[in-house]
């Protein structure tokens, strides 16, 4: 069989980011991003069932992170999306002091006055539907998408804190201000899960860039990335 | 794998306690490895040839190389928070402490692999003998089987811990003794042990988690049938991993290898 399909031309690694990074300014014409602050809500109470919402279903971090791992074969990248893993799954765990993102996300909900036992309750309980298919689509992406294209998905929101990591900063200093004119007791604590990754995800995107620089560099690879680049955007639309 | 799936007679009894439950996967672990490998009871005798001690070292090459992957299936699907930690800790040790060295500065061991690859040059082989070795396929099957069930739907993740509990009890009744014997009959150096210190080290280590995280959530009856079968099938994969060079060893002839560039199925490069 003949074929006069032509691959599209395969773009050096830095027109690689800068098109994906046009995809993402793209996005952003339409629904823009908007910094995590406690502003839009009105009080104490919507803020603690929001959070005790965000448990449902439990934490996804280790799942994806994992898949990434395992479904890396080159071994100095699997090392250092072990690396990462430990930043995610706390250094406690290898002697160091910081603890694991999802007990960082337990910390802020206890700040807002959830207890552990309606947190345990809601992580073995249902997830919404729309995360469902959210945390399936997430997992499933890392799974069976080769390496560069499943790390580098991390580009979207990891290198979303990375662009927007002072704004971050900012509103988390505000919000800090906000929780002490609520009478929350640890604002720390309560502050620290965004603070963290604030401060790692700058890392951690830049990880991300150097897999999707060195490894996709075919028409195959680079139209993967691109696509699953728009399809986390447009996840992360929905679900905000 | 295939196994019929447990009845309501079989569900009928109730779970062990959870001390009764260790007390069982002890028993297990007695029975199952009540006769050591050939290959090892000559090694830890002295009595084994350098040839087939180079030999055992090329073909467990590729268990060392991929226990990340198994490891990993397991931590993957592990949602409990406390033994995912355990796990985090024992997939860094199997892909080098060192990766953490700027957490603790105290962690400076490679990977078991890279160990793997000094003690073999200590007993005189190149790095790339023992990387370009065409494993036997039994190990082949042995390691796949590994990959597969640690990955896969196979195994649960309470399953997974009992197959690695088994394996760190596996390495401590084995590896001192053969570190022993390496060191006094065969002049290994100590730099070149230092894998198998590393490797009983962490086993010790991890043990206590494997062992509560065992006796605290096999609290039922089909979660302690199917984790005490995890725990078995791992004692018979690591002696299925060793087979092919206790052959050797017993009669002198080479088994099957795999075919140069042969892959296990998960690892394919799909890139």
């Amino acid at each position: 069989m003949t074929t006069t399909e032509t691959r599209p031309e395969v773009l050096s690694p830095q027109e690689l980011i800068d098109s994906l990074e046009e995809i993402r300014q793209n996005h952003y014409k339409r629904y823009p991003y908007r910094v995590k602050t406690l502003n839009s809500v009105d009080d104490f109470p919507a803020l603690a069932a929001g959070k005790l919402r965000s448990h449902a279903g439990g934490d996804i971090n280790h799942r994806f992170e994992g898949e990434r791992y395992i479904n890396c074969t080159d071994k100095q990248m699997r090392r250092m999306q072990l690396r990462k893993l430990v930043d995610e799954g706390g250094e406690v765990a290898v002697g160091g002091t910081k603890v694991s993102h999802p007990l960082l996300a337990r910390w802020e909900s206890y700040s807002f006055g959830l207890t552990e036992e309606e947190i345990l309750a809601s992580e073995k309980g249902d997830a919404d539907p729309t995360v469902l298919i959210w945390h399936g689509w997430h997992i499933a992406r890392d799974r069976f998408h080769p390496f560069p294209v499943a790390i580098g998905s991390g580009l979207v929101g990891e290198g979303e804190n990375r662009l927007f990591a002072d704004e971050q900063m900012a509103a988390i200093e505000e919000d800090a201000k906000r929780l002490a004119e609520w009478g929350v007791p640890n604002i720390d604590a309560a502050l620290l899960n965004r603070k963290e990754h604030a401060g790692i995800d700058v890392e951690h995107a830049e990880f991300n860039e150097r897999v999707i620089k060195h490894y996709c560099t075919t028409p195959k690879l680079q139209d993967q990335i691109r696509h699953v680049f728009t399809m986390r955007l447009q996840q992360r639309a929905q679900i905000r | 794998m295939s196994q019929l799936p447990f009845g309501p007679d079989d569900l009928s009894a109730p779970a062990l306690s959870g001390p009764s439950f260790i007390e069982l996967l002890a028993n297990d672990f007695t029975r199952k490895t009540e006769v050591t490998p050939a290959v090892y009871e000559q090694l830890i005798a002295g009595t084994l040839s350098r040839e087939n001690l180079q030999l055992w070292v090329k073909d467990l090459y590729l268990y060392w190389d991929t226990l990340y992957f198994s490891t990993g299936g397991i931590f993957i699907k592990t949602n409990e928070t406390k033994t995912r930690e355990g796990m985090l800790r024992k997939l860094v040790e199997v892909e080098g402490r060192i990766i953490v060295n700027d957490v603790n500065s105290e962690w400076t061991n490679p990977a078991y692999e890279e160990m793997w690859i000094d003690f073999g040059a200590a007993i005189g082989l190149a790095a790339e003998e023992i990387t370009s070795w065409q494993t036997f396929t039994r190990a082949f099957f042995s390691v796949t089987t590994l990959c597969l069930y640690s990955r896969g739907w196979e195994w649960s993740w309470l399953d997974g811990i009992a197959n690695l509990y088994a394996a760190d009890l596996f390495y401590v009744k084995n590896f001192d003794l053969i570190s022993e014997s390496l060191r006094n009959n065969y002049q290994v150096p100590e730099e070149a042990l230092r894998v198998f210190g590393a490797i009983v080290a962490d086993a010790k280590e991890n043990i206590p988690f494997e062992e509560s995280t065992l006796a605290y959530w096999a609290c039922t009856t089909e979660r302690q049938l199917t984790a005490a079968r995890a725990f078995r099938e791992r004692i018979d994969i690591e002696h299925q991993v060793l087979q092919s060079v206790c052959e050797t060893v017993t009669t002198g002839e080479l088994p099957f290898q795999i075919p140069v560039g042969a892959v296990i199925p998960p690892l394919l490069d799909r890139s």
